[in-house]
């Protein structure tokens, strides 16, 4: 029979949310790979096992760039990456220059957004992709939840590129960003980090390019 | 090898009346021979009242005047028929249908898997019960014996040749394998049945009755062997379910779906394959076919799971009319990989992938879903494809690379105006292509618009001199 978790346990892994303290997160975090960006996020990285929002007011101010040394360190460990729905083509010898292992790059594109979500269910659960690119058009806190489990089970990292229209909205993502950039570089704000809260902004300087 | 034919005597006869509900007295089912309406099959009742099969319509209506006529509707007794040779997979790898209303089916394999005969024909009896047509099982080391004795009605079990040959010496020569004309020439000499006919010369049977007939004896009596062509296992699954009576509530509807999907696990069991959708249709009275998509998340094969997913679509449908039949049908049947796994966990990451990228393929189709791959050229047009599967990684280019875009886009698209731009990089020169047609001399620049987006941009240096918007970083 299990011993009943002490306070001090059930505060040390996470799962109380504490106002002023900045405790771990207890899940497993990914190094950024970002100078500043991993002392900045409460969960010390991204968070696996869960899904990760970025919001920005339009595509092409930074929010992919932030992901890039995280998804090049999976790609090192010949982890499958899967981008669904990109807006763009992504540039093969871009991503290439920046470590990501093109044979272990899946990319997928459906015309109905209920196949793009399954698609995203399907390779969060899977075990295999160490991250899943979504760039949905709409979703609901249903789909959001079954995805967040998905990620779970899978534990992968789902990172979801949206509109900064949708800030307002609750979702069940574990970390929710928000980029916006400017003439001086991106300028970053966590405005929800699961087991605590991030502390003011984050200004980064672009890294060439 | 030990061989059971189950034959189906009276088919034609319950497939009509398992389906309407018909009046107790007698029914017949009429089936028309050279233009005569004869009767096929008859129920108890009619034939207390006289009525025999080969009988002329008018003759048997004389007879019982009250007798419901059916035509024969071969179309059920096929679905009959597609449904049991389904079923008959779990028992054996090895099933014939050699004539009609008949299975065969090779038995002595499974003995091991069943742990002894008696219960592998007890099970099938049980099975056959639930299906509820009558039936004859007959079970022989030969399978024109096993044929024979389940086509005569004879409900046996013969093990051994000995055996065999004893039966054979009472069997009538009726049902044999054999042209009626030597039947017929057979009886008239006085020979009735199997005994007789061994007891008489070897070449005069040769002499009088062909080759033939002393092939089919010695393949019957297991003294050369008996090659059965298999049914082979059909690839697509699709049944259809009247139902006894009109149907008009989701109950109903959930029992007789039921039935069709326990097939369909025994069907997917005996390939060894799940499926990730299959569709349910219900058949309306009025001629209207409502069309359920089911779907499930990985391969499965389970009969809870199923039948949750059915419950869960049937309970959002609104009948508004009658449902007389139930079909089932799935096509494409993947591997199924079982979720737990024993002692060792032979699953790698590359028998994932398979699973994951087959699961994938079969629901959004192999164009939705592609691989990048880099081309040695300067043109950023033609620096990369898309490929349809992963490419072995390439190394990558020089350290040139970092000032390119992370997203480009299919096309350049004209820029309307400069101002508002801030101008971070460039330019940097391309000149290329002159050797395919399709060259470029281009001036790129990396600009920032008010709103903070980066872009890659370009101006062509040829008349006129437009500018081009060509790629974002991400």
């Amino acid at each position: 029979m299990r011993a009943d978790p002490t306070l001090q346990q059930i505060l040390a892994d996470g799962s109380v949310w504490r106002h002023k303290t900045r405790c771990a997160s207890g899940g497993e975090a990914l190094q950024t790979g970002i100078p500043g960006l991993d002392n900045y996020l409460p969960s010390r990285g991204w968070p696996v096992g869960a899904l990760t929002e970025i919001l920005s007011d339009q595509y092409g101010v930074g929010e992919l760039s932030l992901t890039l040394p995280a998804l090049a360190q999976l790609s090192r460990k010949q982890r499958w990456l899967a981008w669904i729905a990109p807006p763009h083509l992504p540039y093969a010898p871009m991503l290439s220059a920046s470590e990501i292992d093109l044979s272990h790059l899946m990319l997928i594109d459906c015309d109905q957004e209920h196949e793009r979500l399954w698609a995203a269910e399907q390779t969060l659960a899977s075990g295999i992709c160490g991250a899943v690119l979504l760039w949905p058009h709409r979703i609901n806190n249903r789909q959001l939840r079954r995805l967040q489990l998905a990620a779970e089970k899978g534990r992968s990292w789902g990172i979801l590129f949206r509109s900064t229209r949708i800030s307002q909205q609750h979702s069940p993502a574990a970390l929710r960003l928000h980029i916006e950039q400017n003439d001086k570089g991106y300028s970053l704000t966590a405005f929800k980090c699961r087991g605590g809260r991030a502390v003011g902004q984050l200004k980064l300087n672009p890294e060439g390019g | 090898m030990l061989w059971t034919a189950i034959h189906l005597s009276e088919l034609p006869l319950e497939v009509i009346t398992q389906q309407d509900t018909l009046p107790a007295s007698g029914v017949a089912v009429t089936a028309v021979d050279s233009r005569q309406h004869l009767i096929y099959r008859c129920n108890t009742p009619a034939a207390e009242c006289g009525v025999t099969p080969g009988m002329a319509v008018n003759a048997a209506l004389a007879l019982a005047p009250t007798l419901s006529l059916q035509p024969r509707q071969l179309e059920l007794e096929q679905q009959a028929m597609q449904r049991l040779s389904y079923w008959a997979y779990q028992y054996s790898d090895m099933i014939s249908m050699p004539q009609a209303h008949l299975i065969l089916l090779e038995i002595s394999k499974s003995e091991q898997l069943f742990s002894s005969i008696n219960n592998l024909l007890s099970s099938i009896h049980d099975d056959l019960h639930e299906f509820g047509f009558t039936t004859t099982v007959a079970t022989a080391p030969t399978p024109g014996a096993a044929r024979l004795m389940a086509a005569s009605g004879v409900d046996i079990f013969l093990r051994s040749l000995g055996a065999l040959s004893q039966q054979l010496q009472r069997t009538s020569l009726q049902s044999a394998q054999l042209p009626p004309q030597t039947i017929k020439a057979l009886n008239h000499i006085g020979v009735d049945n199997f005994g007789q006919l061994m007891a008489l010369p070897r070449a005069e049977i040769i002499r009088r009755h062909g080759q033939e007939t002393i092939n089919y004896l010695d393949r019957l009596y297991g003294k050369t062997a008996d090659p059965v062509p298999a049914l082979h296992p059909p690839t697509r699954f699709e049944l259809t379910l009247q139902l006894p009576a009109e149907v008009h509530t989701v109950e109903a509807l959930l029992f007789a779906a039921g039935r069709l999907v326990r097939e369909l696990c025994d069907f997917l069991v005996t390939q060894d394959k799940g499926i990730q959708q299959f569709r349910l249709t219900l058949h309306c009275q009025s001629g209207h076919n409502i069309p359920i998509q089911c779907h499930t998340v990985a391969p499965e094969r389970d009969y809870t799971k199923f039948m949750d997913i059915v419950k869960n679509n049937l309970q959002h449908i609104e009948l508004k009319d009658n449902v007389r039949a139930i079909s089932l049908e799935c096509e494409k049947h993947l591997d199924y990989l079982p979720e737990t796994y024993d002692l060792f966990d032979m699953r790698s990451s590359e028998t994932q992938w398979s699973s994951l990228f087959e699961r994938l393929l079969a629901r959004l189709g192999s164009e939705k879903i592609r691989f990048l791959k880099q081309y040695p050229d300067h043109r950023p047009e033609k620096a990369w494809q898309y490929t349809s599967r992963p490419t072995v990684s390439e190394v990558a280019e020089s350290t040139r690379e970092k000032s390119r875009p992370l997203w480009l886009l299919p096309a350049p698209k004209p820029l309307t105006g400069l101002d508002n731009l801030h101008f971070l990089g460039g330019p940097e020169r391309l000149e290329n292509g002159w050797w395919d047609g399709e060259d470029i001399r281009r001036d790129y620049y990396i600009v920032q618009t008010a709103t903070g987006q980066r872009l890659w941009i370009f101006q062509h240096l040829r008349q006129p001199m437009e500018w081009f918007v060509h790629g974002l970083f991400g």
